[in-house]
């Protein structure tokens, strides 16, 4: 046995104990073991893969920059090489050339070619390539820090711009019928929780109120039959076998079961959550970078926004669920569909927006 | 804090779920808030224990849901349907249900109240023009068959804001005191920085 390893109070601790203690520690070293290996192997490969790099470059005559580009074409697929090789690269001023001011991006550029030893001259498309990309990429981070002051500025029932741009949310959805008062139960029938929206926009701040207005103004005959659908609940098909397998209770439960409906507003500032999530993860990176010919912009974001809208709610129909009680599987669910369609390089969320395809070009 | 001294309810023996694990627990010296009532709930850790949050929209359930399973908190949104949480603590396993609040969800509430070890029920301290409210939906909620001698935890959230009733003047609203059939403990907090979330507040042990 391997307990001699341990001979501390060997006295006072029972022998069940003891045979854990040393269980422990073997479970311990092992694991030690195995990180260590692992460790290695990181220092390993990463010394290799500069070798190979080493090896190609002087073979090709080619940099690893340069390559990407005349092998990959432009997208999502290219930019997210270029990406990984700047933050992958021995060199500071490459690694940080991902971070930099929009506005120096030009420089940048020059700097990375003198760096590489490349002559524009003879190579005029590669800068033309590389700095499409690097508008992407510093777009990208740089919509993270707009999306997330939005999501930081809590609604502010005080603020006049806040006040107007909620009541623009109201007609927009609901251009026939007044909203009576700023106060008023009315709320409820676009899918906020009580009379006052002031308290539903939460951890999701200004960005829920931006998204759902933009939604409701830019896109508003899907965002107003959306909302139609999200009040009257679908009518239920049952065929007979069906009724045949549900008890009288159940039976009588499923006709007249209106809850398979959902709160419009409240699943919006949900979907903002979830857009905002796939942004900060990086999940939206594939999207933007296909649909984006520059820096993806906030009215990309919104756009994204609109389209999972759409998706969600198609999605909710046919996940038939119960009641609204399964919001969060269904969301759940629906969260991973997004995330492995993105994991493929050609995806693009399309939103059917004319504005744009025409973007759609790269 | 005025929260410290609940007014004593008569036990009534039956009502309690278990009375005899609650006089033999070995409890540990000091128990903390909400453990303190779980310990003597069921005794010996290692067990599993289903609790439920429920109280008004934007009670500040989720966040307090979020705060004692040590999650973030600056991203919550309104709840759709529920959110369930496993927490391990002092090797208990606490499977805590957040269920929406919004009017039109209450109606589902009853469905999540069987065979529930301690109802913690929420209430936004700011939020004086639906007192009423939410004492009527707790008076409801106490008058449910499944829900017979359960324990509550009252949560006056929201301390930290400056328009905040406190914790005393919310338990006479809701006349806990004169609840006599179950035990019950109201604490003030703040679910939002965390403060009196889990305090060291123990329970009357009799």
């Amino acid at each position: 046995m391997y307990l001699s390893g341990i001979t501390c109070k060997e006295e006072v601790i029972g022998d069940h104990q003891l045979i854990t203690a040393a269980v422990t520690q073997a479970i311990i070293m092992k694991h030690f073991l195995r990180m260590f290996i692992q460790v290695c192997l990181y220092f390993y490969c990463k010394c290799l893969w500069r070798c190979l790099k080493f090896v190609v470059r002087k073979l090709t005559g080619r940099c690893e920059l340069q390559r990407i580009c005349y092998n990959t074409k432009p997208g999502a697929a290219r930019t997210m090489k270029i990406e990984a090789s700047l933050k992958g690269s021995k060199s500071k001023r490459l690694q940080t050339s991902v971070s930099v001011h929009p506005d120096a991006i030009e420089k940048t550029i020059d700097d990375i070619m003198e760096l590489k030893k490349i002559n524009p001259d003879i190579n005029p498309q590669l800068g033309v390539s590389l700095q499409a990309c690097l508008l992407q990429i510093v777009g990208y981070r740089n919509l993270i820090v707009e999306v997330e002051k939005l999501r930081r500025e809590p609604y502010d029932s005080e603020n006049l711009q806040h006040e107007e741009m909620l009541l623009k949310l109201w007609k927009c959805l609901k251009p026939n019928s007044p909203l009576k008062a700023r106060i008023s139960k009315q709320w409820c029938e676009i899918g906020f929780q009580g009379d006052d929206p002031k308290t539903d926009f939460r951890g999701m701040g200004l960005l829920g109120l931006y998204n759902l207005v933009y939604f409701a103004e830019w896109d508003t005959e899907v965002a107003q039959q959306v909302l139609s659908d999200s009040l009257h609940p679908k009518y239920r098909e049952v065929t007979k076998k069906e009724i045949s397998q549900f008890s009288k209770v159940e039976w009588e439960k499923k006709k007249f079961d209106k809850a398979i409906g959902y709160s419009f507003a409240i699943v919006g500032i949900n979907i903002t959550d979830l857009a905002y999530n796939l942004l900060v993860s990086g999940a939206l990176k594939t999207h933007f970078y296909n649909v984006a010919p520059e820096a993806p912009t906030l009215t990309h974001f919104q756009q994204t926004f609109c389209y999972l809208m759409h998706e969600f709610h198609k999605f909710w129909i046919e996940e038939d669920p119960l009641d609204i009680m399964e919001f969060n599987r269904v969301r759940e669910k629906f969260h991973k569909r997004i995330l492995k369609q993105l994991q493929n390089p050609e995806m693009a969320l399309c939103p059917h927006f004319a504005a744009s395809e025409s973007l759609i070009n790269m | 804090m005025d929260s410290r001294a609940p007014s004593s309810p008569l036990q009534n023996e039956g009502a309690l779920q278990q009375p005899s694990t609650l006089q033999d627990s070995p409890s540990p010296p000091h128990p903390r808030g909400l453990l303190s009532v779980i310990q003597r709930l069921r005794g010996s850790p290692g067990q599993e224990l289903r609790i439920v949050l429920l109280g008004l929209d934007n009670a500040g359930k989720t966040t307090l849901l979020k705060r004692l399973a040590s999650e973030e908190v600056s991203t919550i949104t309104p709840t759709q349907g529920f959110n369930i949480k496993s927490v391990h603590s002092h090797g208990f396993k606490l499977n805590i249900w957040d269920i929406g609040g919004q009017r039109a969800v209450r109606p589902y509430w009853r469905k999540y109240l069987g065979s529930t070890d301690l109802l913690i029920y929420v209430i936004d301290s700011a939020d004086q023009k639906r007192f009423e409210e939410t004492g009527q939906e707790l008076a409801e909620l106490t008058e449910e068959e499944s829900l017979m001698g359960v324990p509550l935890l009252v949560f006056a959230n929201k301390q930290d804001l400056v328009t905040a009733a406190p914790a005393a003047e919310i338990a006479e609203g809701l006349s806990l005191h004169t609840y006599r059939d179950r035990e019950w403990q109201i604490q003030a907090c703040s679910a939002l920085s965390g403060e009196g979330v889990q305090p060291s507040l123990p329970l009357r042990m009799e």
